[in-house]
């Protein structure tokens, strides 16, 4: 009691400690989509809310190989590798072999992962955090980091410090996927959206490659993903407007307005774009027109970030939602009506990736690493990894 | 019901508020947080002064209260006559903790307001999209520009911490100089608080996004501008405070002293808790110095004026 000044000196660093545990902002976990790595998809690639990517036979739960392996080396790496979060889809390349292409989150590290766990090589490191699926057109990658700049890889002859190209006139980060585009009078191009509000096209290819072929600003920041058909690539805003540009211009062809942010990719199927809002309204448009196809959008009942999938249902095809929550949500494609819906009371942490099909099943990923799956109509939910019975 | 509180009626109308004010002042958020915290200080202005003035009345009860429990050995009678000296001031013994209560839950809200708005994983920004207001100009608002002077606010910075710290030194010094120490024991304490906390909350900065080291650097910066404004210029000494000179030692001596001088504790007066130094002390810093002459002077011309009274009777 004779000395309580370093005592509560002690104290008061203690609190700060915890404090400043608490007060630095959230953990990445990542919102990386499960993949199918074979047709039947009995192979799931699940990596979301743990720094490693996980192959696992969904039949059994069993882990086929994970990334990075528990000794925190992979085969064909070398050193150590600490892998961050991973937001980004692994994405099948088969110019390095029959790689699955990945970045890590934090440390802007893009690996190129071959398909059967054999081994695994550094693409390149950029040092700059990444959110955005790679995307692969041939031999080339382009990378989008959160430092506000693009680069064209080769795959089969990365050049760390010399890309193909480079473009970083990006305002802000870049967290929206992007998308190749076939334009008549451009060439090839990649839309990029990003978080200064602006949706670039820039040259994929030819001499003019990574120059800006237009620039489509809108009034806020556009984290959703692009996605491309007819001729017109689509993507929503934090405006909460959703745009239907031209590929060849950037000149929009029509325009809805949401009631939140758009932060999904949207699903095409029959001439109707489907985009739900992180206000947990679900959206049904004409591609060509922008017409609604639906009365009313469909309410969710809470935010949607992950990506509306078609899923068979009582002899024909509903639009699945998955709010953020985990509730689960059967629409019917044509009327936007209520088929079914179900909470998934059971899903702890948060839904973010996209939910992916297998057979007349859905799978559903959330923020820690675990996958479950779900029939349409049926309430039972099954997890399937980690396997319910433990033992990864 | 504490969690629509919490987020509904407090957290989230600041959140909007300050996306508002980045939005007015020319769409930087380094300004926002500056503006934003100032502006929250003034509010709850009127409850910090209630709590200076509580504190001030407290420590000018202090010599009195320490002859009470000099002069009282049982606890209960002990009790009674601080209850009696309470009184007679008009002491709430609560009106210095009641601000105070207050105040915390703002200054956290306050806290988790930047430290929400800062965003630095896609599902901070996520987090952030359910807290807005669904109006355009602050749905497009949002991502705010991180970039401030040198800092991305959103990343530690290593001069903000050195400024952090330097501002962190000087309220503490003048909050340690205000809480007079009663003893060795407690004057050890304050020594030891006037180094650790800048310290703490130097590396603190550095380890938080410098949003929250902005917020941080702006309270500390308010805190000192109003002791200054609160005990008058001429009571504050810049020189004092920014100087290595050693804290006031134990009022024990000094208060009797005082009151021995001329009846009242100096030690009362927040600006005056570094004059609570012996006279000879050369550290002793000026402002103490004119004051305690300036009340000499008052003490010599009111005897002086009581003479001349008598004289004339």
């Amino acid at each position: 009691m004779k000395r309580r000044g370093p005592a509560l000196a002690g104290l008061l660093l203690l609190a700060l400690l915890v404090f400043s545990a608490c007060a630095g902002l959230g953990e990445a976990d990542g919102w990386a989509s499960p993949v199918a790595l074979d047709e039947d998809a009995d192979i799931i690639l699940v990596g979301s809310g743990e720094d490693q990517l996980f192959a696992v036979d969904v039949r059994s739960g069993a882990v086929i190989w994970a990334f990075p392996d528990n000794e925190s080396a992979f085969r064909g790496l070398l050193g150590e590798v600490s892998a961050d979060a991973f937001y980004t889809t692994p994405v099948a390349a088969s110019a390095g072999g029959d790689e699955l292409i990945i970045a890590e989150y934090d440390g802007g590290i893009v690996y190129g992962i071959q398909r059967d766990g054999s081994s695994a090589r550094v693409i390149v490191d950029t040092g700059e955090q990444i959110v955005v699926d790679i995307l692969v057109s041939g031999t080339t990658a382009f990378v989008a980091t959160a430092a506000h700049r693009v680069l064209a890889v080769d795959l089969l002859q990365p050049e760390p410090d010399a890309p193909l190209w480079e473009f970083s006139n990006f305002e802000r980060e870049v967290w929206g996927n992007a998308a190749l585009a076939e334009s008549e009078r451009l060439g090839t191009i990649v839309i990029f959206p990003a978080m200064d509000g602006h949706i670039r096209a820039l040259h994929a290819e030819g001499p003019e490659a990574g120059t800006l072929a237009w620039d489509r600003p809108t009034a806020g920041g556009v984290a959703s993903s692009v996605v491309v058909a007819d001729g017109l690539a689509f993507v929503g805003g934090f405006d909460r407007t959703f745009y239907a540009l031209d590929v060849d211009s950037g000149e929009p062809r029509w325009t809805a307005t949401g009631a939140d942010w758009f932060w999904t990719r949207a699903l095409i199927a029959d001439g109707t774009i489907y985009a739900a809002d992180l206000g947990g309204k679900v959206w049904a448009w004409d591609v060509r027109s922008g017409v609604e196809r639906w009365v009313t959008p469909y309410d969710a009942g809470d935010g949607v970030r992950a990506q509306p999938i078609l899923a068979p249902f009582a002899g024909g095809d509903v639009v699945v939602v998955v709010t953020r929550k985990g509730l689960i949500h059967a629409i019917n494609a044509r009327t936007g009506e209520q088929v079914w819906h179900e909470p998934l009371l059971d899903i702890p942490g948060d839904i973010l990736a996209d939910p992916i099909r297998r057979g007349d099943r859905v799978l559903v990923s959330n923020d820690r690493t675990e996958l479950f799956s779900i029939r349409v109509g049926d309430p039972a939910l099954r997890q399937v990894f980690p396997p319910p019975e433990g033992g990864r | 019901m504490i969690d629509f509180v919490w987020n509904d009626i407090l957290l989230d109308p600041m959140t909007n508020a300050l996306i508002v004010l980045s939005n007015a002042l020319f769409d930087n958020y380094g300004l926002a947080i500056i503006a934003f915290t100032i502006v929250i200080r003034f509010v709850t202005y009127p409850l910090t002064l209630r709590q200076l003035r509580t504190t001030r009345a407290m420590q000018e009860m202090q010599p009195r209260m320490q002859e009470i429990q000099k002069k009282y050995k049982d606890p209960k009678r002990r009790q009674q006559e601080l209850m009696k000296v309470y009184r007679e001031v008009g002491f709430n013994p609560l009106g210095c903790l009641l601000p105070f209560v207050i105040q915390i839950p703002i200054w956290i809200a306050l806290f988790q307001v930047v430290r929400r708005t800062l965003r630095e994983t896609p599902e901070d920004l996520l987090g952030l999209s359910s807290h807005l207001y669904n109006w355009d100009f602050i749905t497009t608002a949002v991502p705010l520009d991180r970039g401030f002077l040198w800092l991305d606010l959103g990343n530690p910075s290593f001069p903000l911490a050195v400024l952090v710290a330097l501002a962190t030194f000087v309220q503490q010094k003048l909050s340690t100089a205000r809480s007079v120490a009663r003893d060795d024991r407690s004057a050890s304490m304050n020594r030891t608080m006037l180094w650790a906390m800048p310290l703490i909350f130097g590396w603190f900065t550095f380890t938080v996004p410098s949003g929250l080291g902005l917020y941080w650097l702006t309270t500390s910066i308010f805190t000192v501008i109003t002791a200054y404004f609160y005990n008058g210029p001429e009571n504050f000494s810049w020189r004092w405070l920014f100087s290595m000179d050693p804290l006031p030692a134990p009022t024990t001596g000094g208060a009797t002293k005082s009151s021995k001088d001329g009846g009242s504790s100096n030690a009362g007066r927040g600006d005056e808790a570094y004059d609570s130094a012996s006279d000879g002390d050369s550290s002793e810093p000026q402002p103490a110095k004119r004051s305690r002459r300036r009340r000499r002077r008052r003490g010599r011309r009111g005897a002086a004026r009581q003479g001349a009274r008598s004289d004339n009777g």
